[in-house]
């Protein structure tokens, strides 16, 4: 497969994962949905469905960030392989997400319950002092 | 003078075997005691081989003592009296013989408080000397003429006129070392070197001596001489059969006495004093430890009980005029006045400066022509130079990497430490940086000048140290080379202008140097970006080293025409084409013309790395180039220039503008970024200091480096488009080093297709930067690479401003794209690190996704230790969001938690209270009390609250935390198990153990779950179950637990890390309890020491384990605490 497929695949699954956690969420999930629409009228609802389900999966802590991520890379490089021309529109998803909104930068670990700004939280030691966990 | 009260002090020098130093020895105490005021006789009764004279020559009116009677003429007079019949009264005659004043020589030096020296030579040294001295018959001395008591008598007279009479004794074992060892002294000082034969017969004597003089009224002082540092262990080995050997004569008997007195004793080996003599009370500067006076003042302060224990310092002026007078008499038995060394290289300068002098009449020993065959180098040199009134030390850069002349300057060195006596004059035949070792003595500069003015200065330098002694002919005027070595070739075309402000480059001009000694005609390229110095850099070596070559030819190198022409104009200046006919191939043409002279070719500044090879004459002809381009072939030697230090920078200013204060100084030198092009426009030119300080917004100094940006741009368009575009990207972030991860992991952030496509690969990503680096427009690491600021200045300024907006958004998009990981992990640590720069170079207050990332900075430099950074980044952070997005904007409110957070951790607590209730109260406000956010804000509320001891608010605000996150997140999120974990502290702390074990057992099984058992938050609840269970009296489970926790911190975090000595530390006060009090002991104080050590002062860990600390050292410890 052309690296350039595999590599924007690979960070449009982490893009979506990051923006799990921010009010960016309906935009993106919008414009994947718009986008997988193009290729198929079905596949739309049956795809926003798949994120939203993702997106429960990691903020209930029940799935890991990571293993979400490249799942929907795997999905995005099948896509491509058959649609090669949604590379660009793809690009601009993924731009899109990482420019103009409060996405988690880059981070697919965090499984906190607020947004990415300001959620440090305090761990507390029982004997000396304690810990900021951002 | 008459009798003093008390009678003198009788002292012999003695040693069985010669060579010891002993009369060295017994001279400078001499002139100790002198100096403290007492009256001190010397005696010479080394009859054989009389010398002691030597050490007071030029005190000395009849220096050789060839008309001064001494001890001989007196025994020689007592004997004929003694047998002459007219004589009756014998008893009283002997007295009156007797008397040492009739035959003692005062030294005429002035001392203080009134103290002298007087000598009692050992007998007139004339030529019946040695007869007179064999041939007295001393049996029949002591058996017919009395002559034990004469002996007796001379020694009263000795006591009754001086204070201290010390005696230099003969060596060896027979009647005159008999009388000094024996019948004269009080104080015996046994001189012995550190070899078996010196040590036994010291020993045999010492016996000997004290069998025939009883155990009482005799001091005998061992002193081992001359002690070489060398072989340690030899040395070690001797020292102690010394002291097993001599112990029973010692009069001291503690250990420690023992032990002080050899310690005292000793007297080093000097090679400064082995070959002259010379008083060390003038040789050496006063009070310097590990000089022989030193030793001798020790020496003395045993042999007077203390009563004398330095000498009184002579005043400088005159201990240097004394010092000029000892040297002066050995002027006369040196073999040569100069001893020149050089290196090889410099051979032709030595054979020059060797002619010079020997035409001006002195005597001059050089390597490259007086060595013998088969003589041994280094002993050859050693006795030559110290043979040699004066070295002159051939300085260039070659002679300053040669371990063997820095050897021989530091022997010359060793021979004349102050340098009073001008023993060793550097001289710098070619430019160089004068060795730290010898930047404190006055050197001859020769290098630059001209032959008359060369020959001047050498010459007149030379008379003032040493006038010339005729002892010897100049030699054969055909005896080397009397070419002045720094005379420019006959055909030479020297560089337009050479900068009189080159600062550092020493190294770079030594590589080319040896690269071309080493490859005979070889090709070498100075490259290096525009401004950093190249054509300085060749300019200088061919200043430098042209008197070296026999042509010398400079060609401005633009292109393959200008290449041509440069060769053609030297081989007609060759005598080549003639009738004007240009040859169709120059460089065939050249090596013709130029046979075996040595040719030096300098290329300019050549722009395409072809340009060169048709021309490329011969391998008789040395080729530098000089060029932006860093792609050479193989056989061609690169060197690339980097950038100037900081300290070279404001050297290099400070040399143009010396008034610049030091402030501006580094302030130019950072913003020029060590570019030597930039430095010297900046200090020249008070605009572009101007625009370096960033005094005006309006113009930058990009245009420093503007031509050579639009050069490299218009080659790089056709060549690799995408190149253009990475630099343009880059050249907005910070000028430190850019992880290519950041390229390679997140392609689509680019917008040029070409660069993405580069971005996808690593290989191609690599060929990218390595097209660049051939431009000399990057520096690159293994992983990173960097663009210089001005580089980056350049770039930037040739944009539109829609251009830089758009090229922004990129970086920044790559900025936020890149994976950096869990920030608490100490294995993203590094990414974190690396991106900071950049993101803190970038508008990160612009763009929500930049704010999140510069509060995740703060928040990962805080996680990792470096409290300090954290908070200064989140005021900066806080205060340009509240000007920006104003005081109620959700992000500086975000901002001001993080603030918050970081401050409590760095002990600050009521500023972090103070924020923490602020932020709580806005975000309940904006996003609503039962908010993710809002509820973030009020678990750190709660854990300060408590820390502040109010314990029940921070109960009760906690409990709303754990209620909230309970219903929406569920009990087993990571949310919620913080606040349930801060609830299981605020337990524990409040003395509810159970309830406090309970809460934190769920914390830990369920972020063992969730987050892995290597987690830090993991790791800090283990840590918290420990606590609770030592308080519960489950000391054993404890302690095992903190062992656990002391082995995966280390594992992971390593064994300096804050968390690991913390566990420590806790380690120590549960196997405290345990009752292992010592085991304890030793644990907490290695554990704290290197807390104290390890963590700057300010590091809140040192407040937050201190009442810990405090528990376990008890107030009945303080005092070993401060001990330790």
């Amino acid at each position: 497969m052309d690296p350039m497929v595999m590599s924007l695949a690979r960070q449009a699954g982490q893009a979506v994962v990051a923006a799990m956690a921010s009010e960016m969420w309906p935009i993106v999930r919008d414009r994947l949905t718009r986008l997988y629409a193009r290729t198929s009228e079905g596949r739309a609802s049956e795809v926003a469905d798949a994120l939203e389900d993702s997106r429960r999966a990691v903020l209930g802590g029940n799935s890991s960030p990571d293993f979400v991520a490249t799942r929907w890379q795997g999905r995005f490089e099948a896509m491509l392989e058959v649609h090669p021309d949604q590379l660009e529109p793809l690009r601009e998803v993924v731009v899109g997400a990482t420019a103009e909104a409060e996405t988690d930068p880059g981070q697919v670990f965090r499984v906190g319950s607020g947004t990415v700004l300001g959620h440090g939280q305090i761990v507390a030691h029982n004997l000396g002092g304690g810990m900021v966990w951002p | 003078m008459g009798a003093d009260e008390t009678p003198g002090r009788i002292v012999t020098f003695y040693s069985y075997k010669g060579g010891t130093g002993r009369s060295m020895a017994l001279a400078n105490m001499a002139w100790i005691l002198a100096s403290n005021g007492h009256r001190v006789l010397t005696v010479d009764w080394d009859l054989e081989a009389p010398g002691l004279h030597r050490y007071f020559h030029p005190f000395l009116l009849d220096k050789e003592l060839t008309s001064t009677p001494g001890l001989m003429d007196m025994l020689w007079s007592y004997a004929a009296g003694m047998v002459d019949p007219s004589v009756d009264d014998r008893e009283q005659w002997r007295k009156k013989h007797a008397d040492v004043l009739e035959y003692a020589v005062s030294l005429r030096h002035k001392f203080p408080h009134g103290g002298f020296v007087d000598l009692l030579p050992a007998g007139r040294q004339d030529r019946s000397y040695a007869s007179r001295a064999m041939s007295f018959d001393w049996d029949n001395f002591y058996d017919r003429l009395h002559g034990g008591s004469f002996i007796d008598e001379m020694r009263s007279s000795m006591r009754g006129h001086y204070d201290y009479v010390l005696i230099d004794s003969r060596t060896g074992l027979n009647d005159t070392s008999g009388i000094c060892t024996v019948q004269l002294p009080d104080v015996l000082v046994i001189c012995f070197t550190l070899n078996n034969q010196s040590v036994t017969g010291a020993l045999a004597v010492a016996d000997s001596v004290r069998r025939q003089r009883g155990d009482h009224d005799l001091r005998i002082l061992p002193v081992p001489s001359r002690v070489e540092d060398g072989e340690k262990a030899r040395l070690e080995a001797a020292r102690s059969y010394v002291r097993h050997g001599f112990r029973r004569f010692l009069s001291v008997q503690s250990r420690e006495d023992r032990d002080r007195y050899w310690g005292d004793v000793e007297i080093p080996y000097k090679i400064f004093y082995a070959y002259e003599e010379i008083l060390a009370s003038v040789g050496d500067r006063p009070h310097q430890e590990g000089s022989l006076l030193a030793a001798y003042e020790r020496l003395t302060t045993h042999v007077t009980d203390g009563r004398v224990t330095e000498a009184e310092p002579l005043p400088e002026s005159e201990r240097e005029a004394l010092v000029r007078r000892f040297w002066r008499r050995t002027v006369g038995v040196s073999l040569y006045d100069f001893f020149i060394s050089h290196s090889d290289a410099d051979r032709r300068w030595a054979e020059w400066i060797a002619a010079e002098l020997e035409q001006a009449g002195y005597r001059v020993w050089a390597r490259s022509r007086n060595l013998r065959p088969g003589a041994r180098l280094s002993e050859e040199i050693e006795r030559v130079m110290l043979s040699s009134d004066v070295t002159l030390a051939l300085l260039s850069p070659a002679a300053l990497r040669s371990v063997g002349l820095h050897r021989e300057w530091g022997l010359a060195r060793d021979v004349d430490p102050g340098g009073e006596s001008a023993r060793l004059i550097p001289v710098q035949v070619v430019e160089c940086r004068t060795p730290a070792g010898l930047r404190d003595l006055n050197g001859i500069q020769l290098a630059g000048e001209d032959e008359k003015t060369a020959r001047q200065r050498l010459l007149a330098a030379i008379r003032l140290v040493q006038p010339a002694t005729g002892g010897s002919r100049p030699r054969d005027a055909g005896v080397g080379s009397r070419d002045f070595p720094g005379r420019l070739p006959k055909i030479a075309r020297m560089p337009p202008a050479r900068l009189p402000d080159l600062v550092g480059r020493e190294e770079e001009i030594f590589d080319l140097w040896a690269g071309f000694r080493d490859r005979r005609g070889g090709t070498q390229v100075i490259c290096g970006s525009a401004g950093v110095g190249k054509t300085a850099l060749a300019a200088e070596f061919v200043h430098r080293f042209a008197p070296t070559y026999d042509a010398v030819w400079w060609v401005s190198a633009r292109s393959r025409d200008d290449v041509v022409l440069g060769v053609v104009e030297l081989v007609v200046a060759l005598g080549g084409a003639e009738g004007g006919q240009l040859t169709d191939e120059p460089a065939r043409e050249l090596r013709y013309l130029l046979g075996d002279r040595r040719c030096l070719l300098i290329l300019d500044g050549m722009e395409d790395a072809r340009d060169w090879r048709p021309v490329a004459p011969s391998p008789l002809v040395d080729v530098l180039i000089t060029s932006r381009l860093q792609a050479w072939g193989a056989d061609v030697v690169r060197h690339e220039l980097s950038v100037l230090s900081e300290a070279e920078s404001v050297e290099l200013l400070r040399r143009i503008e010396p008034d610049l204060g030091d402030g501006p100084a580094r302030e130019i030198a950072g913003r020029a970024g060590g570019l030597p092009l930039a430095l010297a426009l900046a200090a020249t030119s008070p605009a572009v200091a101007g625009n370096l300080r960033g005094d005006t917004h309006t113009r930058s100094s990009g245009f420093i480096l503007a031509p050579f940006w639009a050069w490299a741009r218009e080659r790089l368009w056709t060549e690799a488009p995408a190149a253009v575009e990475l630099l343009r990207i880059v050249a907005f972030f910070a000028p430190d080093p850019i992880p290519v991860s950041l390229f390679v992991d997140t392609p689509a952030a680019a917008d040029h297709p070409g660069l993405r496509n580069a971005m996808t690969r690593d290989s191609n990503f690599d060929e990218l930067l390595a097209t660049l680096h051939d431009y000399s427009l990057v520096e690159r690491d293994e992983d990173s690479f960097r663009v210089h600021p001005l580089v980056q200045e350049a770039v930037r300024e040739e944009l539109t401003i829609i251009a830089q907006e758009s090229y922004r958004r990129q970086g920044e998009r790559l900025l936020v794209s890149a994976r950096l990981g869990d920030p608490v992990d100490v294995r993203s640590g590094p990414r974190y690190r690396r991106l900071l720069p950049h993101v803190v170079a970038a508008d990160w207050a612009q763009g929500r996704s930049l704010r999140a990332l510069v509060l995740l900075l703060c928040g990962h430099l805080s996680a990792a230790g470096e409290i300090d950074r954290a908070r200064s980044l989140c005021e900066d952070v806080v205060a340009r969001f509240t000007v920006l997005l104003g005081a109620n904007h959700r992000d500086t409110v975000a901002a001001m938690h993080t603030f918050a957070a970081v401050a409590w951790q760095a002990g600050d607590a009521d500023v972090a209270l103070a924020l923490a209730e602020r932020v709580w109260a806005r975000r309940s406000e904006l996003l609503g009390p039962d908010h993710g956010d809002t509820l973030a804000a009020l678990n750190n509320l709660a854990v300060m609250l408590e820390s502040q001891g109010r314990r029940e608010e921070a109960l009760g605000q906690n409990a709303r935390v754990l209620a909230l996150r309970q219903t929406t997140l569920g009990s087993d999120h990571p949310d919620t198990l913080v606040a349930l974990g801060n609830r299981a502290t605020m337990l524990f702390r409040a003395g509810r153990l159970a309830e406090a074990l309970d809460c934190e057992r769920s914390v830990y099984a369920g972020r063992y779950r969730r987050l892995g058992p290597q987690h830090p938050t993991t790791l800090a609840s283990m840590e918290n179950i420990a606590a609770i269970r030592l308080e519960m009296g489950e000391k054993n489970a404890a302690a095992e637990t903190y062992e656990l926790l002391v082995a995966r911190h280390s594992e992971l975090l390593g064994a300096d890390h804050p968390d690991t000595l913390r566990a420590m530390i806790l380690l120590a006060r549960a196997r405290q309890r345990l009752g292992d009090v010592s085991g304890a002991r030793r644990l907490l104080a290695e554990a704290s020491d290197r807390q104290r050590r390890l963590l700057p002062e300010e590091h809140p860990q040192h407040a937050a384990i201190g009442a810990v600390l405090s528990e376990m050292w008890g107030p009945e410890d303080d005092q070993e605490r401060g001990d330790t």
